[in-house]
């Protein structure tokens, strides 16, 4: 019941607002407002783009859109990706993949086997023979590839081999500079980084004649040297 | 001639004027709908001038876009549409710009209630510090809610024009109309609970 009647209340209150009229120059000012419309209204859309002093930079724009078009050619091989397109192949850069592809070790037996040739021929040729020691299936084929190898690499085995004369031409100077009494120590080389197969020298798997021979040699040197003691020792006395 | 025109109803105007382009019919209809029009965008917008403006414009577009006009509906109906649509443009241009001019100086997420000085010294006068509050909480109204309470309490139309204004369905206007009511009491609960 309260709130109808305050719903009343507010309903009259709100009819009894007092009325807020136009002004008197309502009419003046509204058919002021009709007449400058009008002259907008007269100048269309279609007027408005087609005036001489917006046509003529259009069309030039357009005329330059379709030169530019037209003569500069857009190659679909200046367009393709930088990235998707193989690189040129190298000769050179071949030559160097192939040094480097070659294996250390198969390296390491070539210069063995020139050493061989070089130091011992006579060796060579009974290894070559096979009366030496009988060869398993293995190690023929290891030594038929590394004579393919020699044949095929001739070039880079010598390269190497004449760096490895030089090394050791250059050691041999020091240690006659030293006068041959003093070794000249390596390069910086702590013990845990050189291993055996690493030191530059020729390592030998001896056979067992070879290895009685050597033990015969062995003895003949130390029966020499104490022979020589002994004698020394004498003379020794003698005096 | 003139005494003929003024007896004809707002559609044989409205008609008239689109036939013949009769510009006096045209100005009988201003005579007939200036007052009316003015009072119902005043009451929503809270400014005089920005009102006189809105509603000059309506009639400008009445007056350009005549043909546009089908004797189907009632012409009141068709002005206070445009004046309505006009009136709510302006009153969203006018928040927008209130606020940023507003948090340009103070803090980010503060809003604040703008006071309404715009009202007219002689209006003022004559209306009563009732009135006066009145007006300004129908500004603090929502503003679908404010249209529908204005046309139907102030300009006293009923809910079927209403609804054809507002382009909206009789009952949809009619729990407007009892929202607005319910939010203008609430901000006058000093005045009717007191």
């Amino acid at each position: 019941m309260n709130e109808d009647k305050t719903n009343k209340k507010l309903i009259d209150d709100l009819k009894n607002l007092t009325k807020v009229d136009a002004p008197k120059n309502f009419e003046t000012e509204l058919w002021r407002k009709i007449n400058s419309s009008e002259e907008t209204k007269k100048v269309s859309f279609w007027e408005k783009i087609f005036t001489p002093g917006k046509i003529a930079p259009a069309a030039i724009a357009l005329a330059s859109a379709v030169i530019i078009f037209f003569v500069v050619d857009i190659t679909p091989e200046q367009m393709e990706d930088p990235l998707t397109i193989e690189p040129r192949l190298r000769e050179d850069f071949n030559v160097v993949a192939a040094t480097y592809n070659i294996p250390v070790e198969k390296e390491k037996k070539s210069i063995q086997q020139k050493n061989i040739v070089v130091e011992h021929p006579e060796k060579v040729l009974s290894l070559e023979k096979g009366e030496a020691q009988p060869l398993t299936n293995s190690q023929s084929d290891d030594i038929k590839t590394d004579k393919k190898m020699l044949d095929n690499e001739k070039p880079v085995i010598n390269e190497v081999a004449n760096d490895q004369n030089i090394s050791d031409s250059f050691e041999s100077e020091q240690t006659l500079s030293l006068g041959g009494t003093v070794a000249p120590s390596p390069k910086a080389a702590s013990s845990s980084q050189i291993s055996k197969s690493n030191l530059n020298f020729m390592q030998r798997n001896l056979s067992t004649e070879e290895k009685v021979e050597v033990q015969q040699l062995k003895m003949k040197v130390t029966t020499q040297k104490s022979a020589k003691t002994e004698e020394n020792q004498t003379k020794s006395t003698q005096k | 001639m003139d005494r003929n025109l003024n007896e004809l109803t707002d559609e044989e105007l409205i008609l008239e004027f689109q036939k013949s382009g009769n510009e006096k019919a045209f100005e009988i209809l201003v005579l007939r709908f200036k007052n009316p029009l003015t009072n119902y965008v005043y009451r929503f917008l809270g400014d005089y001038d920005a009102c006189v403006d809105v509603v000059q414009d309506a009639f400008v577009k009445v007056y350009r876009y005549k043909d546009n006009y089908s004797s189907l509906a009632k012409f009141s109906t068709w002005i206070y549409t445009i004046a309505g649509n006009l009136a709510r443009t302006e009153y969203q241009r006018r928040r927008k710009r209130n606020f940023f001019s507003i948090s340009k100086f103070g803090e980010e997420d503060k809003s604040f209630d703008i006071p309404d000085n715009s009202t007219r010294p002689d209006v003022l006068a004559d209306a009563s510090m009732k009135n006066e509050i009145i007006q300004k909480a129908l500004l603090k109204v929502r503003d679908s809610y404010r249209e529908a309470v204005i046309l139907r309490d102030v300009q006293e139309m009923s809910y079927e024009e209403i609804a054809e204004i507002m382009q909206i369905e009789v009952g949809t206007v009619k729990s407007r109309i009892n929202r607005g009511r319910a939010e203008l009491q609430k901000y006058l609960k000093d005045i009717y609970f007191d």
